[in-house]
């Protein structure tokens, strides 16, 4: 027994050897090839859609959704709204982003060499409020989630294109990244790989449990779920929120928003989506 | 109430993984499993996902006595809180804090006062409120699950420091090397069965480690055919194909399960009704 832990132990150094030498396009890579095999004859472009790319019943119920009636259009609205309305100084999110709303969201999150950290588009979003002294957005939802929404619409049909530099700090935060989202949690003792890579395809109660390839893709969403909590039926919310939503389901303490385990998750795990296009907001259950 | 053993206890906490566990897991994680879960069934059913309030969850009824407080419960209730605090610390210093432990925001816990107020929060939260209700009893027991859940989430932070995917071509290298293919197949083989027979013996096998007639692990082949059995079978399908990689990890499942049959059955020897 001793020597079969010692065994295990040898192995789990060389694996975390093995794993600091890894890129993050390798690692997508390894991702997509996982669910191609595992999902036969599903496409790496399809998991853009989520668990609904796993289930055609269930993808044209979804379809019909966001072909008729997306129910975040007035949000969305609002989004660029806000995003065009003019700060007290008479700026406006342009002056931080650029005049083509498109170009935004395709450049999210990234590595800022300057801070030596993770950004994302909603800490940047807040971060351009607070440089044109207006306060920041509240949240995960809301606001912030509108404007992140609206410029996801913009990008649609942009390919994600994360890229960890040759930086140790910024290898150093995919690598955080990587290591929260296969580490098990809370008192349910449960990763996100457990449910979106493992059991990726499986039910859990009736929900159909999603590939991680293509999650990021489409945030910010609007869950059914999120609606029916909300006062004001207002289902949009970020992927933190999300973050946020898994880590308190597996009974874990959820981390700060836009925190710096977050931002380093959002790193690693808008990676594996690399490659795929950006078809942001999205409708979910 | 009845004292639980720390094994019954972590049953308790991570009875939902009774029916939750990755099947692939990397050679370190499942060395994790020693402290950790067995397997994940496709689908679960209603009765599965009822999560148990980590059975020290307390219920209403029991907290209505009235309590009679002494300055040796307040010293008792003033040293668990100590106790709590610094192992929910510990687990936070590495990112490990369980939700229900202490977090503001949880309602996990509900508690009926002798007043008849209705409490909900944290452990933490409602044993603070207990012992201002001068349930000191009530707090400690609390306290003690805030505690164990502390000083699980920091083993747990800790045991999942090094955790990475099990997928790809560094994990499958990885578990090879360990292996040695198939001397280690036929060596783990051999143990897993031995495990079974032990657990066997003490009536406490579960359903898909060998049994003939379990369907649970389903395994694609690399021609894209499906194979279904329990985790033995299954194994020895993969080995017979070559693949002692995947055979070996199926085998790791199936001897993490074995093992925890016979735990189970062990510590449920005395096991009797718990009416009151």
């Amino acid at each position: 027994m001793r020597k079969y832990i010692s065994v295990l132990l040898a192995a789990s150094v060389s694996l975390a050897s093995s794993t600091i030498m890894a890129d993050n396009n390798a690692d997508a890579n390894d991702l997509k090839d996982y669910f191609i095999k595992k999902f036969p004859g599903v496409t790496t472009d399809s998991l853009v859609n989520g668990a609904y790319a796993l289930d055609e019943g269930l993808f044209m119920q979804w379809q019909d959704v966001e072909d008729n009636f997306p129910p975040y259009e007035d949000n969305l609205a609002k989004g660029e709204e806000l995003y065009n309305k003019p700060f007290a100084n008479g700026k406006t999110f342009a002056s931080c982003f650029g005049d083509d709303p498109s170009a935004v969201r395709v450049k999210y999150p990234h590595w800022d060499s300057e801070t030596q950290q993770v950004v994302t588009l909603e800490g940047d979003i807040n971060k351009c409020l607070t440089d044109n002294g207006e306060k920041p957005f509240k949240g995960k939802k809301g606001n912030l989630a509108y404007v992140s929404a609206y410029l996801a619409y913009q990008a649609r049909g942009q390919k994600i294109n994360v890229v960890v530099p040759d930086d140790p700090k910024a290898k150093e935060a995919y690598e955080m990244g990587k290591q929260f989202f296969y580490a098990k949690r809370g008192q349910l003792n449960l990763s996100c790989a457990d449910c979106h890579v493992y059991q990726a395809g499986m039910y859990v109660r009736a929900d159909l449990l999603s590939p991680t390839v293509g999650h990021t893709t489409h945030f910010p969403v609007w869950r059914r779920k999120w609606q029916l909590a909300d006062k004001n039926e207002d289902g949009f919310g970020t992927l933190q929120r999300r973050y946020d939503g898994c880590n308190k389901q597996v009974r874990a303490k959820p981390f700060k928003n836009q925190g710096e385990e977050y931002r380093n998750l959002e790193f690693f795990h808008a990676s594996m989506s690399n490659g795929l296009e950006i078809n942001g907001p999205g409708y979910r259950k | 109430m009845m004292k639980q053993s720390k094994f019954m206890k972590s049953l308790l906490v991570t009875s939902p993984l009774l029916v939750l566990a990755a099947c692939s897991d990397s050679p370190q994680q499942s060395a994790d499993k020693a402290a950790a879960m067995p397997e994940k069934p496709a689908v679960m059913s209603s009765e599965q996902m009822a999560v148990p309030a980590v059975a020290q969850a307390p219920k209403a009824e029991e907290s209505k006595a009235e309590p009679s407080a002494t300055s040796a419960d307040k010293a008792a209730y003033d040293a668990a809180l100590a106790a709590a605090n610094e192992a929910v610390d510990k687990a936070a210093s590495v990112g490990g804090e369980w939700r229900d432990t202490r977090w503001k925001k949880s309602t996990f816990v509900k508690w009926t006062s002798p007043s008849g107020e209705t409490v909900k929060g944290s452990f933490m939260t409602v044993a603070a409120k207990a012992a201002e209700a001068g349930d000191y009893a009530k707090a400690v027991e609390l306290l003690e699950t805030a505690r164990f859940q502390g000083e699980m989430g920091y083993e747990q932070a800790m045991a999942q420091k090094q955790a990475g995917p099990v997928i790809g071509k560094s994990a499958s290298a990885a578990a090879a090397a360990v292996s040695g293919d198939k001397d280690g197949y036929e060596e783990l083989l051999k143990s897993t069965i031995a495990a079974a027979d032990k657990a066997a013996s003490v009536g406490g096998e579960w359903r898909d480690t060998r049994w003939k007639k379990s369907t649970f692990v389903k395994w694609v082949k690399p021609d894209g055919s499906t194979e279904k059995g329990s985790y033995v079978v299954i194994a020895e399908k993969a080995a017979a194909s070559g693949d002692y990689t995947k055979a070996i990890e199926l085998l790791e499942m199936a001897k993490f399960q074995a093992d925890m049959g016979y735990a189970q059955a062990m510590e449920q020897q005395n096991a009797g009704p718990k009416l009151n």
